[in-house]
């Protein structure tokens, strides 16, 4: 699991890569039941917080589409699962907005 | 040659370029794991190193491709352009990681053919 984290930053152009693609989980994938270790590693991984905030503030500009955003649902649906209402441990305003909202 | 004319117009940017060549990896049936890898191949060929010392060494935002500089940002329109086409006219075939590889060998493929047009491969 943690190195499938470390591997996130592969190729890493786009922030929201990490929200549409990477941590987009559907039961599909073969890590899919290894989710939330592999995302709870990356959140101790440096920076993987401020990553996952731009790539949020990307996701949310006018650059994407409402239907685009739902498409993330995998990555909303993690997010809730592992914070399990505890919410500090995403600490940006944006995430609380989302979770609240999706 | 353009196919479809009622197909919506409007302006293509870098965004635009990208979402097709995200959207043409899965379409072939390219996983995350596919998109990073092609789009790590194409960096190193394009760039000759990783995607992670092009971030670091141009001092640009990790994840943030607007802080590059604008020539890396074009170069990157240009090897998404080029790798977008070529997946789309390459047949890709046989289980996940067969997918994965021919996936993944197209988008260095592209990468290779355009990247002597950048000063910096001259």
């Amino acid at each position: 699991c943690r190195f499938k984290a470390l591997n996130s930053q592969i190729g890493l152009v786009d922030a929201y890569t990490l929200i549409t693609s990477t941590f987009n989980y559907n039961p599909d994938r073969w890590d899919y039941d290894y989710r939330y270790r592999i995302f709870e590693e990356f959140l101790t991984l440096p920076d993987s917080i401020e990553l996952i905030k731009i790539g949020l503030e990307q996701l949310f500009s006018s650059d994407f589409t409402t239907q685009e955003r739902q498409e993330a649902n995998g990555f909303f649906e993690l997010v809730r699962e592992t914070t399990r209402g505890d919410i500090t441990r995403i600490p940006t305003g944006i995430v609380r907005q989302l979770v609240g909202n999706s | 040659m353009f196919g479809n004319s009622s197909a919506i117009r409007e302006r293509v940017d870098g965004a635009i370029v990208r979402k097709e060549f995200s959207k043409t990896v899965n379409d072939k049936g390219g996983t995350d794991e596919t998109q990073a890898y092609a789009t790590e191949s194409m960096t190193r060929e394009i760039f000759g190193c990783s995607t992670e010392e092009l971030y670091q060494e141009t001092n640009a935002r990790p994840g943030k491709r607007q802080t590059l500089p604008q020539d890396a940002q074009t170069a990157y329109i240009v090897g998404e352009v080029a790798a977008t086409h070529k997946l789309k006219g390459t047949e890709i075939s046989g289980n996940q990681s067969q997918k994965h590889e021919q996936i993944v060998d197209t988008v260095e493929q592209s990468a290779r053919e355009v990247k002597g047009i950048f000063p910096w491969n001259w």
